[in-house]
């Protein structure tokens, strides 16, 4: 169809086109320079909201990592600690065996009382242990040591226990809250059970069967006082093995919580690949596609102004009236 | 016929053509006037004087169709145009596509809490959990404090918007009383003109509808509502309803009307800037307001309910983390660390029981705490706060989009509808040209008739 131009026409239709163009150039600029293809809510609203999640979940993932970190701390930490638990226990074990020998003197069995009255103080020392200036086997209550000497040990061979039986659990992710911590008391003085034992107590004991004389000046040779020492070293030993499993399955079920710790932290690593993915497929803009679009934009902002100047100058038949 | 005859009609072309010139240089003249419309002389034979022509009228070339139409796009195009400033404004209030925002700041408020768990005895920790809570409160005010700001420019720009109406209506009604018994054609003419100009400025700042009664103009807002009657125009003005929420009210005072007596016509006033304004102040920016302080309000209720079961560090329970809150209405903007907690680190609560029976490494309560993002606390136990905020910037993100397109669209069409009207009414200089050209002929041809007819007397004369 022809349509009637007037002067006005013209000028509207270019005005509208250049606004248009105009739109175009600031929107390529402005994704060019953040090359974001999102840059407000209304450039996507489904795609902002799921931003968002996918933000929230990088920053708790962050949050969960550092938690990990720590859980994984406390674990190794009580880990090796324990490992020197055993050492200790097997080290008492072959002290006992060592000293359930008649042909030993009692001058020897000084000597080995003394380095098992060393072992009761490693024990304790182990038990007592802290890491970032806490103490690890005390349940809530981190600033109170857990184990002291009740006076005069070996005799009674007591150990006090002053920590609680509450264990700190953290956040490792969101749905898995981890105990950080072991039972100190269990572990260092049994459940009371006759398949436990009181690790001090064993100490303890073996260091006053061991300071007791096989032949005492009073009492030289007598056979039912030997019977009852080495009975006793007897029983010792079977405390020591019973000692060392004790330990044993506490590590072992550390190990389990070390590993849930190891896969949950894998399964972070991917999680933050996928949502940085997610991130990016949603909102960023390749640049060379951004840089096309910004090209063609000014391109056609260009062809707007330059036909738009040669149509509007066009002489009417005014130029040629009165000539 | 005689040569009298001759005479008068040679004058008939002289006056004719001489109206017609008159018309082309009004044209020219006219020709960048906004919505003028070019006119024509009709001229006709002069039937009664048994020959020679007359000017039977003056007439302005229009389509009422691509008029009427102008006028209700006008108004479409208003009501997006009055709307887009402001949801473009809340949107980047909102915009959580920068690195920062409300949703961020919670993150880092609920991750402090889980840092703070690990730890509990750190004061180190204690700090940053409190820095992160005041941070993440002035957040809330100064967001709420921007939208009510921003709610307070809106009213600025809506009285300024009544001020346009009653300023058009008045000019309206002025142009119908200049219309009352106005003989002059020209002037009746241009008057119309300029009075379709008018409607169409109103129509784009209000909603409403004209029709043509005895010469006169009569205008309604929504339908019904009369603003112009006659000679008389109504008045809009403007009061704040601070009994609903602050919701701003439109009254008219209808043409003619007792100046004491009003019409409460909030809920007609639906279309043009005016209405779009109005649609922002009273439901965009409150429905903003509402959820930020509903977001607030549950925040504070759940995090204090948490953490005054729980014990300080120095063994103090049933303190509040946030100064508790009397209401939801203003939640936002009274957000803030209650005072015990801001002075005393050691009254934020991280265990169950007294650390001095259950010990410093009582973490339950902090635990508890840095949970909170992952439980559906809002909107009746369906949503975590971040899902809720998450809703508000979704649904903030679709009106801004949805208002943008529009406006494009809207803007488009008035365009596309003015090059329609341009391409009937507008003008156009080589018309104009031929114009000049044509009547510019016809008055040479008139004149030389004249001269030809003295001729000849002069000759009838000359006989002796």
């Amino acid at each position: 169809m022809s349509l009637r131009l007037s002067g006005s026409s013209g000028y509207l239709l270019f005005q509208r086109s250049l606004q248009l163009r105009n739109a175009d150039i600031y929107r390529s600029s402005e994704q060019l320079s953040t090359q974001k293809r999102i840059n407000r809510p209304s450039d996507d609203p489904e795609g902002s909201k799921l931003l968002l999640t996918y933000r929230a979940n990088l920053m708790k993932i962050d949050q969960y990592k550092t938690n990990i970190m720590t859980a994984e701390q406390n674990l190794k930490q009580t880990e090796t600690v324990l490992g020197s638990v055993k050492d200790v226990m097997v080290r008492a074990k072959e002290i006992a065996l060592q000293a359930n020998n008649s042909t030993l003197s009692d001058e020897a069995r000084e000597t080995l009382a003394a380095e098992v009255s060393q072992l009761s103080q490693q024990l304790l020392g182990l038990g007592n242990s802290e890491v970032n200036g806490e103490y690890l086997f005390s349940g809530y209550k981190t600033d109170t040591a857990p184990f002291e000497f009740a006076a005069g040990f070996p005799n009674p061979p007591t150990v006090n226990f002053n920590g609680d039986s509450n264990l700190k659990a953290i956040a490792v992710s969101e749905d898995l809250t981890l105990t950080v911590q072991v039972r100190g008391d269990l572990i260092f003085k049994g459940d009371g059970t006759a398949a436990s034992v009181d690790l001090f107590e064993v100490l303890g004991n073996l260091e006053t069967t061991l300071r007791t004389d096989v032949n005492p000046a009073a009492n030289p040779g007598d056979p039912d006082h030997r019977d009852a020492i080495f009975g006793a070293m007897g029983d010792h030993i079977e405390d020591l093995d019973t000692g060392f499993n004790q330990v044993l399955t506490e590590m072992t079920s550390l190990g389990g919580r070390q590993n849930r710790l190891t896969s949950t932290k894998d399964f972070f690593e991917v999680q933050v690949e996928t949502m940085k993915t997610f991130i990016s497929d949603i909102e960023d803009k390749d640049i060379a596609e951004i840089t096309m679009e910004f090209q063609k934009a000014q391109l056609a902002l260009q062809a707007t102004l330059g036909s738009a100047g040669a149509v509007m100058n066009l002489p009417s038949l005014m130029d040629f009236i009165g000539r | 016929m005689g040569i009298g005859q001759i005479f008068s009609r040679g004058l008939d072309g002289l006056n004719v053509n001489q109206r017609g010139l008159a018309a082309t240089s009004n044209n020219i003249a006219n020709m960048n006037t906004k919505g003028y419309s070019r006119q024509e002389v009709v001229i006709t034979a002069n039937i009664a004087a048994q020959g020679g022509a007359r000017v039977e009228a003056v007439e302005a070339i229009t389509s009422p169709f691509v008029e009427l139409q102008l006028f209700n796009s006008m108004n479409d195009f208003g009501t997006v145009d009055g709307r887009r400033r402001t949801v473009g404004q809340i949107e980047e209030m909102f915009n959580e596509s920068a690195d920062s925002g409300l949703a961020k700041q919670m993150n880092e408020f609920f991750g402090s809490f889980a840092a703070f768990s690990v730890d509990p005895s750190s004061s180190v920790l204690r700090q940053d959990v409190r820095d992160r809570a005041v941070a993440l409160s002035q957040r809330f005010n100064s967001l709420y404090e921007q939208v009510n700001q921003m709610r307070g420019d809106i009213s600025l720009d809506i009285s300024t918007k009544v001020d346009r109406v009653n300023a058009l209506a008045s000019q309206i009604a002025q142009i119908n009383e200049q219309l009352v018994g106005n003989t002059n054609e020209q002037q009746t003419l241009d008057l119309k003109g300029q009075r379709l100009s008018l409607l169409k400025d109103l129509s784009t700042e209000v909603n409403c509808s004209y029709f043509e009664q005895d010469g006169t103009m009569q205008v309604a807002i929504n339908g019904s509502l009369s603003l112009v009657n006659g000679k008389n125009a109504g008045t809009l003005s403007l009061s704040n309803d601070l009994s609903t929420g602050g919701l701003m009210t439109v009254n008219l005072k209808l043409p003619g009307g007792p100046s004491a007596s009003t019409l409460n016509i909030t809920n007609q006033v639906t279309g043009g800037r005016l209405g779009g304004a109005l649609l922002d102040r009273n439901t965009t920016l409150n429905d903003r307001m509402d959820e930020l302080d509903e977001l607030a309000f549950n925040l504070v209720t759940e995090v204090n309910s948490i953490h005054s079961a729980g014990y300080g560090l120095d063994g103090t329970t049933g303190v509040n983390f946030f100064a508790p809150l009397a209401s939801q209405s203003g939640a936002a903007r009274n957000m803030a660390v209650d005072a015990t907690v801001l002075n005393d680190l050691r009254r934020i609560a991280a265990a169950e029981q007294d650390p001095a029976v259950s010990g410093v490494g009582d973490n339950r309560t902090a635990l508890r705490l840095s949970e909170l993002q992952n439980e559906k606390t809002m909107t009746s136990g369906s949503q975590t706060f971040l899902q809720f905020y998450q809703g508000m910037v979704g649904s903030i993100g679709v009106t801004a989009g949805q208002v943008n397109r529009d406006f494009q669209i809207q803007a488009n069409l008035v365009n596309q509808l003015e090059i329609q009207r341009e391409s009937v009414s507008g003008v156009n200089l080589d018309e104009e040209g031929a114009n000049i050209i044509r009547y510019q002929r016809a008055f040479q041809a008139s004149s030389k008739l004249i001269m030809t007819a003295d001729q000849m007397l002069e000759t009838l004369m000359g006989i002796k």
